[in-house]
């Protein structure tokens, strides 16, 4: 029974120590929305599980047929380590995009991944 | 010795306290695709884990006994591709009593990920290891069993567009042959089995993230899951009837742990009767210790090959 509770007492102590821990940047919320439709955006603006470093990050934008807009530099909103903002250079046409993005946590974890929005 | 009850107790408020941790998600990554660490057959990638505790009970296990299983695994990587995986743990059975299931071991090599495709598998060769199991389950002889396995993952993510709602879905994959190093122990047999299985899982983290945002923080967290398990006799055996389990459940994944919970269903009689029951609580240690514990021991890999 001692060593029951000592692996019970130990998942605990994991489980709490997580909520210290840094782990892999995954995509919670977006705007434009994932798989949403628009106004035109300013921005592309990525909201993350973790904090993310910007110059180690990736964001593109593509219209339909592969088209690329052209974004600027990504940067992390002031504040908010783990949201990451890519200004739209110029105003989108209607028609549906796909945002790609790479992105790397500060604790150097990689992930990615894609989604549409459509502006209207 | 606590009653499953109290177990229960005490997973809930594991789950509760590991509630209060900042939320996000692990694992397997390859690609867009996260796979989750799954309970009835490994996932397809290496890792630093560790499952502690894994807790199962079935009213009846086939050989009329209810079975009360508690158990842990840990994995380490030593390079960025090979890993090797230590687990044990007790099993209460009633009738027939109390048992440390034998060590097992496993070396495990990820040679590939296809980050287009969410496509990835890896190899091992798993030894349960003679003499190292005591009471019910200490075994009738001194033979190790050999096994080598071989895990795969695929996800849905590159279907078309008119598809993409089939996109969160992946299947993981587990083959292996358990093969006894002797075939018989004071005149009797052991038995050689073909072992395998898969998941069917549909992540609502990658609904959330590739296809149509979830508005609500814990359903976007969970991964809906059935595991599948057979096991066939095919050296010394008679009669060689399958055996399996059907294990609908689902995976709640945070920041750097997750916890599961499934019913498990045998297939027929010989596999057992009732429906019971398996949890686990799994931690991702590569995410909580990023510098120490949770990293390779050789992070940039040996030369000897891709990963390795």
């Amino acid at each position: 029974m001692r060593i029951f509770t000592l692996k019970v007492a130990a998942s605990l102590a994991f489980a709490l120590a997580a909520t210290q821990a840094y782990a892999h940047a995954q995509l919670e919320k977006a705007t434009p929305a994932v798989g949403g439709m628009v106004t035109p955006p300013n921005e592309i603006r990525l909201e993350f599980s973790e904090g993310v470093e910007p110059k180690f990050s990736k964001v593109t934008l593509r219209g339909a047929g592969g088209a690329a807009a052209p974004l600027g530099a990504p940067k992390v909103e002031a504040g908010h380590p783990n949201v990451l903002i890519a200004p739209i250079a110029k105003p989108l046409a209607p028609g549906v995009y796909t945002v790609h993005w790479h992105a790397v946590s500060v604790d150097t974890h990689h992930t990615q991944g894609n989604f549409s929005f459509t502006v209207k | 010795m606590l009653s499953p009850p109290r177990w229960g107790l005490a997973l809930a408020a594991i789950c509760a306290g590991a509630g209060l941790a900042t939320p996000a998600f692990a694992h397997s990554v390859c690609g867009d695709r996260i796979f989750p660490a799954t309970l009835a057959i490994d996932d397809p990638g290496v890792n630093d884990e560790l499952a502690l505790p894994t807790l199962s009970w079935v009213p009846n296990n086939g050989d009329g006994a209810q079975e009360f299983d508690a158990s842990f695994a840990w994995t380490k990587t030593i390079t960025p591709r090979l890993g090797i995986s230590v687990s044990a743990g007790p099993t209460w059975q009633h009738p027939g009593g109390y048992g440390w299931a034998p060590l097992d071991t496993e070396i495990k090599y990820q040679p590939l990920c296809i980050p287009e495709a969410e496509f990835m598998f890896a190899v091992g060769f798993d030894v349960t290891w003679a003499g190292t199991g005591t009471g019910t389950q200490a075994g009738a002889g001194s033979q190790n069993t050999y096994s080598p396995v071989l895990n795969a993952g695929l996800g849905f993510g590159s279907l078309p567009e008119s598809m993409k709602y089939l996109r969160p879905f992946a299947i993981t994959s587990q083959f292996d042959v358990a093969a006894p190093g002797r075939d018989w122990t004071n005149g009797e047999p052991n038995t050689t089995t073909f072992d395998w299985g898969f998941t069917l899982q549909y992540s609502l983290p990658y609904f959330n993230a590739h296809v149509a945002e979830i508005d609500n923080a814990f359903l976007k967290r969970l991964i809906p899951i059935v595991e599948v398990t057979f096991s066939t006799p095919i050296h010394n055996a008679a009669p060689q009837i399958t055996t399996g389990t059907v294990q609908p459940g689902v995976i709640y994944e945070a920041g750097s742990w997750q916890v599961a919970l499934e019913a498990i269903i045998p297939i027929n009689g010989a596999s057992g009767h009732g429906v019971g029951v398996i949890g686990e609580l799994h931690f991702f240690l590569d995410d909580i210790f990023p510098n120490t514990l949770g990293r390779p021991i050789f992070p940039h890999g040996l030369g000897i090959a891709p990963g390795i």
